[in-house]
């Protein structure tokens, strides 16, 4: 390809339009994870409740013929897993991130096993036709940005609208200051008479919901089938993007386009070839991954209580002598991983 | 509490969030319309009911046993070695790519030098998320997966292009002297598992009874404090968590020169995951790892001859190493929360 190509308008107006589209999954996952970061929660599992969404999704859309119907699935199922993460976490005081590591076992393996029981014996797999794209009027012939944003399928402006929705939830209401106190100063939370706990369960309910909103978009709306592994890390990058977009819901919707975008590029240059090996371009996602995520971390200003399990309910026990038993030193551990 | 909290004690909460694990899991298989105790039946008759589906449990063990001391030690460190995977494909890449020995090595030394390979290609890929999370505080969590990404594409390219050997999904083989002796002939154990046990005695030995070790657990249990008392916090935590990373390294050099003799497509069905159950189960002993690993990878062996065999998927095994993990979370807490002790 030449470098003038890569100048076009031509080469870009595509671009960008596949790159909307790519991003909506992530959106969806990342908008969720700022409200569950914001109350305190650290979800690693968004991949395997990406994936059950996935699913449950594709399973309900396959069942009832209703996409719509089947997005909803998606989101309730990540809904679900949403709560059983809250459980251990929340109520149970859990770790955080090894109730995530094995809630995408869990889930990634209930997905597949569900899969391939549901639909693995018949020999012709099941596809979905994919949503119609929806010109909005006027918007979508606005010069350069008009089709890539505007011609899109109607879940893409659901994505758009819970842009400014969750901002002004966690920023504006009442809720949205008991989330941010669930997070930054859970004592205070408690004092002013508001359960932390019955806040950070509706906050993770929230955000496994549009993890599994997430993936049944990436499966009903887009690729109009299950595979397993689909969901390809998008659930880690969504880590990534809510520490990158510092935890509001502009700038994460702005680093999701990002890694739309360099999806979109990556897919691009590997059909018109460049001097990088095809195989490898499908890393890029990754490596960028890695880049947001040291230079995010760079800034620093996780909510304070984040991985905290907050347990005063249980009147704290004093440490044990054993080793095996220090609760302190091990909850210290955890703490400074993520605060450094 | 005293008179409970001993060894019994724990054998019977482990047995008894067994049992809830599997009869969770029953419930699962019921719904999908499954019969649960046949698919039980099919999995401890595979694992067990035979010389192959033994050693195969040990063959399986091998790279699970690796990848949860790599687990182990950075967990006692206080970092994440989500990538365990990612450094044993690594491991895999550079056993194989020594392994066609270009570069002429005498037989005798050919294994050697692909083991050392592979611990420092291990190491390397283990070292870039320690140096990113001790220099700029990027979370190693996100860091090791991304990790694991990055070496399947690698892997899945040099399969695909540079190495492949045009006939299976699988790169051309390595020569004959890089092949580790079988132990049981006829069937695929080999010494890779004598290879395990010995790093499993080794790392049980190097935290308990070294400095770097006594190190290694004090930052674990309180970073602070083991700054205060003067320890060089980052290079320990950079040295456990790069020696880590050479474990799981080695894990893939088991893979290649003990079973593949190559490089295939999905060398690992996600044997860094499954090291990760086994480390917390474990409790972060490398003892108990081993006896853990053995029994998860029978787990995982049976499975498999019951998805012959039934048809049910062999991610059942996923789901209930999953479901024992998060029933031992739930149980456990709040009092035990990371577990740190080796032992």
């Amino acid at each position: 390809m030449t470098p003038s190509a890569m100048l076009s308008l031509l080469f870009w107006v595509p671009l960008l339009g596949a790159g909307v589209r790519i991003a909506t999954p992530l959106l969806f996952a990342g908008l969720g994870e700022v409200v569950a970061e914001r109350a305190g929660l650290l979800n690693v599992g968004i991949e395997g409740m990406m994936a059950l969404g996935a699913f449950a999704g594709f399973a309900l859309a396959v069942g009832t013929g209703d996409p719509w119907l089947g997005l909803l699935g998606g989101a309730l199922a990540g809904l679900l897993a949403g709560l059983l993460f809250g459980w251990l976490t929340v109520l149970r005081g859990a770790d955080q991130i090894v109730t995530g590591v094995a809630m995408n076992i869990l889930a990634l393996g209930t997905a597949s096993l569900a899969y391939q029981m549901r639909f693995g014996s018949s020999r012709d797999v099941p596809e979905l036709p994919a949503l119609a794209a929806l010109r909005l009027p006027w918007l979508s012939t606005l010069p350069v940005i008009g089709r890539p944003f505007f011609g899109q399928t109607s879940i893409v402006y659901l994505g758009y609208l819970l842009i400014p929705l969750v901002w002004l939830l966690v920023e504006r209401t009442r809720w949205g200051l008991h989330v941010r106190a669930a997070g930054g100063n859970p004592e205070a939370l408690d004092s002013a008479g508001v359960s932390v706990w019955r806040v950070r369960l509706q906050a993770i309910a929230f955000g496994g919901a549009l993890a599994g909103l997430g993936g049944a978009t990436l499966s009903v709306a887009q690729v109009g089938a299950y595979v397993d592994g689909m969901i390809g890390g998008r659930g880690f990058i969504a880590l990534a993007v809510t520490v990158f977009g510092g935890w509001r819901a502009g700038r994460v919707a702005a680093a999701c386009l990002l890694f739309g975008m360099a999806d979109a590029l990556q897919l691009r240059l590997q059909l018109v070839g460049t001097a990088v090996p095809a195989g490898l371009l499908v890393g890029l996602p990754y490596l960028l991954t890695v880049a947001v995520v040291t230079i995010g971390a760079g800034r620093g200003g996780y909510p304070a209580a984040i991985n905290q399990p907050y347990l005063r309910r249980r009147a704290r026990r004093p440490a044990r002598a054993h080793p095996a038993n220090a609760p302190a030193g091990a909850l210290q551990a955890t703490h400074q991983e993520i605060k450094p | 509490m005293s008179l409970l909290a001993g060894r019994w004690w724990d054998v019977a909460t482990g047995a008894g969030l067994l049992a809830a694990a599997l009869a969770a899991t029953a419930l699962l298989l019921a719904l999908l319309g499954a019969n649960p105790l046949l698919a039980y039946g099919d999995i401890l008759a595979g694992a067990f009911g035979s010389v192959s589906g033994l050693t195969e449990d040990l063959v399986y063990a091998t790279p699970v046993i690796l990848t949860s001391l790599s687990v182990i030690l950075a967990f006692t460190c206080g970092l994440w070695n989500i990538g365990a995977d990612g450094q044993l494909y690594l491991g895999a890449i550079a056993a194989v790519g020594v392994g066609f020995n270009g570069l002429g090595l005498p037989a005798p030394l050919l294994l050697p030098a692909m083991a050392a390979a592979a611990l420092l290609a291990g190491a390397l890929w283990a070292a870039i998320p320690a140096l990113l999370r001790l220099r700029f505080g990027a979370s190693e969590v996100i860091v090791t997966i991304m990790g694991n990404f990055l070496a399947v594409t690698l892997a899945t390219y040099l399969i695909g292009g540079p190495w492949a050997s045009g006939i299976t999904p699988a790169t051309r083989p390595v020569v004959a002297a890089g092949f580790l002796p079988v132990l049981v002939p006829g069937t695929r154990l080999n010494a890779g598992f004598v290879i395990a046990l010995a790093a499993a005695v080794l790392l049980s030995f190097l935290l308990r009874r070294t400095v770097f070790g006594y190190r290694v657990r004090t930052i674990g249990q309180n970073a602070d404090a083991a700054r205060y008392a003067g320890m060089p916090v980052g290079r320990v935590m950079f040295a456990a968590f790069a020696l880590a990373g050479a474990l799981a390294g080695l894990a893939g050099f088991c893979e290649v020169a003990g079973v593949f003799h190559n490089l295939p497509n999905g060398l690992s069905p996600g044997y860094g995951y499954t090291g990760i159950v086994v480390a917390l189960l474990a409790r972060l002993g490398p003892g108990r790892a081993v006896t853990i690993a053995c029994g998860l990878a029978a787990l995982n062996v049976g499975s498999g001859s019951m998805q012959r065999s039934l048809g049910i998927p062999v991610s059942l095994a996923a789901i209930l190493e999953a479901t024992l993990i998060l029933l031992v979370l739930a149980v456990r807490m709040p009092q035990r929360r990371a577990p740190v002790a080796p032992g």
